[in-house]
């Protein structure tokens, strides 16, 4: 005989397949929720066949905790655990990270820096910076103002042509830039408030919610830009030399420990194609219309 | 000559120290200004115009002397004042294993 403590809740898997920039993403999970709000974020995106090479397979479970057997999220990314979340608002940021986190892991013919990236009139740009330094903020800003989006998250750099690759993701807004993003009319993907850790209340924004053609391609750095959010200041573009540009992409490269020395002199070699600029960045339209004189 | 790394050297002589760059080191230059990598510890430095002149310098041959000499024609600064800057600098350099120097005795 069976006993009832060795079954398991009959379930049904499910996956949804996304093509993000050149990525395939596989998300696999019996919780129609999950998938729901994954759908959310990528609705629109093109899809991916499930069993192509280098696919990233993540997956969301519904296990018992030890705890008074309250119910927790196991969250796997390609065959390995990554984490277990009490609630379920901070299922999908995590879910979200360790995307990023199998991106980095896996995706090493990349130099990665951990920047937004952006197109206009053919130029990249990239805002490279610490968390909370307004990189995700200025970049739904610019994209509500028709600029092609590359991602909030991942510059991904290609060694041969030093063009920044897009990996689109949905834009990550933590909840000070909620009010902004509202007068921006910019709509939050699904449920708005999810939990990430330490940083708080989150809402997703799938880009082609703002704009019909909102993804760009493949494009030269032209501008590398440092940006800095100060409450109320008068923003300020000034320019940074190339060797502190460097020095400063350097300190946001992710993978540079697996590609070594080799990764410096890609950063030399992408700064010298661009121009490089700190940022004081107070009200978001003043810090856009500086960046937009650049060009 | 003595050859001898980091902490190890001190600054005792400004006739006979002969700074050189350590063979680990790779040196990007981004129009006036360097950045350097240690290749063995992973380490980045950047240097501005005036340390990269003084490092360039280093090139096992000159000695601090000479590199201060060298300074005041290009900078406008007396020579003790370039003597005290080289020498800070080298010291510095060492200090981080950017350096080997030589003591020509």
């Amino acid at each position: 005989m069976i006993r009832a403590a060795d079954t398991t809740s009959p379930s049904i898997d499910r996956c949804a397949d996304y093509r993000i920039g050149g990525i395939n993403i596989s998300i696999g999970s019996e919780l129609d929720d999950v998938l729901g709000d994954v759908a959310a974020l990528y609705r629109g995106y093109p899809r991916s066949g499930t069993d192509m090479d280098g696919t990233i397979r993540m997956e969301v479970r519904k296990v018992k905790g030890r705890r008074l057997r309250r119910p927790r999220y196991r969250i796997v990314g390609d065959g390995e655990e990554i984490g277990r979340e009490r609630r379920r608002d901070e299922v999908l940021p995590f879910l979200e990270w360790g995307v990023n986190w199998r991106v980095i892991a896996t995706r090493s013919e990349y130099l990665q820096l951990h920047s937004a990236a952006l197109v206009y009139r053919g130029a990249g740009c990239i805002f490279a910076g610490a968390s909370g330094c307004g990189k995700s903020t200025l970049a739904a800003a610019l994209l509500s103002r028709g600029w092609r989006y590359l991602g909030d998250e991942l510059a991904l750099i290609d060694p041969n042509s030093l063009n920044v690759q897009p990996f689109p993701k949905a834009l990550c807004i933590k909840s000070g830039s909620f009010v902004l993003m509202r007068r921006l009319n910019m709509p939050f993907a699904g449920r708005r408030h999810h939990v990430k850790g330490f940083k708080g209340h989150v809402g997703y924004i799938n880009p082609l919610d703002v704009q019909a053609h909102p993804l760009g391609d493949p494009a030269p750095v032209r501008f590398v830009i440092f940006p800095k959010y100060t409450e109320g200041c008068k923003p300020r573009l000034y320019p940074v030399s190339r060797a502190r540009g460097a020095f400063g992409l350097a300190r946001c490269a992710l993978n540079s420990n697996m590609i070594g020395h080799q990764a410096f002199s890609i950063l030399s070699d992408l700064v010298r194609g661009a121009e490089c600029y700190g940022l004081e960045s107070g009200p978001i339209d003043g810090a856009c219309d500086l960046i937009e004189s650049l060009f | 000559m003595d050859v001898m790394r980091g902490s190890q050297w001190t600054l005792r002589d400004a006739e006979i120290v002969t700074p050189r760059q350590c063979d680990d080191i790779v040196e990007e230059r981004l129009d006036h200004e360097a950045i350097l990598v240690d290749r063995r510890s992973g380490h980045i430095h950047r240097l501005n115009e005036t340390a990269m002149g003084v490092w360039r310098s280093c090139d096992g041959q000159r000695t601090t002397r000479q590199i201060a000499k060298q300074m005041t024609d290009v900078y406008d600064v007396d020579f003790e004042d370039a003597l005290d800057h080289v020498d800070q600098l080298v010291a510095r350099f060492a200090e981080l294993n950017l350096l080997e120097v030589g003591m020509d005795a």
